[in-house]
């Protein structure tokens, strides 16, 4: 089982999240939320059996390529893997969030086989 | 109408797009936006921006309640827009956020809801329409600004009904770009 973190400025994106991981049936032992990249690694650092980050891209404080850069200087793609979920879906974002540390990417809007075929090869 | 029918104008070639190819990108986009809401949205209108589109619009769409806009800027700039009636704004926020119909919604709650469907609307035009054509940013969803109303020019709208109740989709381009 996996204990999963959703990184996204939108509280409602991050309910939507939720509610696709379900009709994906998609189990985890339990999901944090983040609104952005500081708050994700606050969150990281107190939770240190996060085994999965779904993040957004483009968030204020700290983005997500940001986020990925500061995770990647202590866990590496195999201890933590981070699917990146954004509308920002063009080849040099997502050659750029791949070559920061990124294992995925999810496009946005997405549905619950898009978001279960990106998480499940992660999911313990 | 029918989008074979229409002459191409010279605003959709801006983007090197026919009328039909940019209405089929709005169309689509929107499709999967409501898709993944769970909602069935109904054309009841389209318009690739001829001359009498405001009088065409403000028959099918009245009483707007909600404009939110997400800028793109590139080789052409412009901004995709939504519009929605009140009943519509709140259907659509109790549908991203799984609510019963008789929850109240807070204003905060379809100003996210909403900003987060444009920009969704957004991403889609600017992957199908824009990245083919050159180095394009999206900004963040603006609520309730018409910042780019008066310099630009409807490229196109689509019209949809969701549960009696209305929203627009639609791409301006600064008439300067064009």
């Amino acid at each position: 089982m996996t204990k999963l973190m959703i990184v996204d400025d939108s509280s409602t994106m991050r309910k939507i999240i939720m509610r696709v991981l379900r009709q994906a049936e998609i189990s985890v032992d339990a999901i944090l939320e983040a609104g952005n990249g500081i708050e994700a690694l606050e969150q990281l650092a107190s939770n240190s059996d996060i085994g999965i980050i779904l993040s957004d891209v483009n968030m204020p404080e700290m983005d997500g390529l940001e986020l990925v850069k500061k995770v990647r200087e202590t866990h590496n793609s195999e201890q933590l893997p981070i699917i990146m979920v954004t509308t920002e879906g063009g080849e040099a974002m997502r050659e750029q969030a791949i070559s920061e540390g990124a294992n995925g990417y999810v496009c946005k809007p997405f549905t619950p086989d898009t978001v279960s075929a990106a998480l499940q090869p992660f999911i313990k | 109408m029918n989008p074979e029918d229409q002459v191409d104008t010279g605003a959709a070639k801006a983007l090197n797009l026919t009328d039909a190819e940019l209405l089929n990108i709005l169309r689509e986009g929107a499709e999967e936006v409501f898709m993944m809401l769970g909602a069935v949205g109904e054309l009841v209108d389209e318009n690739h921006g001829a001359e009498d589109h405001a009088a065409s619009q403000a028959a099918a769409l009245a009483d707007i309640a909600y404009e939110v806009m997400v800028e793109f800027s590139g080789p052409k700039d412009g901004v995709v827009v939504m519009r929605c009636q009140e009943s519509c704004a709140n259907n659509i926020t109790r549908g991203m956020l799984s609510m019963e119909e008789c929850e109240p919604v807070a204003q905060s709650e379809i100003h996210d809801a909403l900003g987060e469907c444009t920009n969704m609307l957004g991403g889609f035009f600017k992957r199908q329409a824009l990245d083919p054509r050159g180095s394009f940013r999206l900004g963040i969803p603006k609520i309730a600004e018409y910042v780019a109303a008066e310099s630009a020019v409807v490229q196109g709208s689509l019209i949809y009904e969701l549960s009696d109740s209305r929203a627009s989709v639609e791409v301006w381009l600064d008439e300067q770009a064009q």
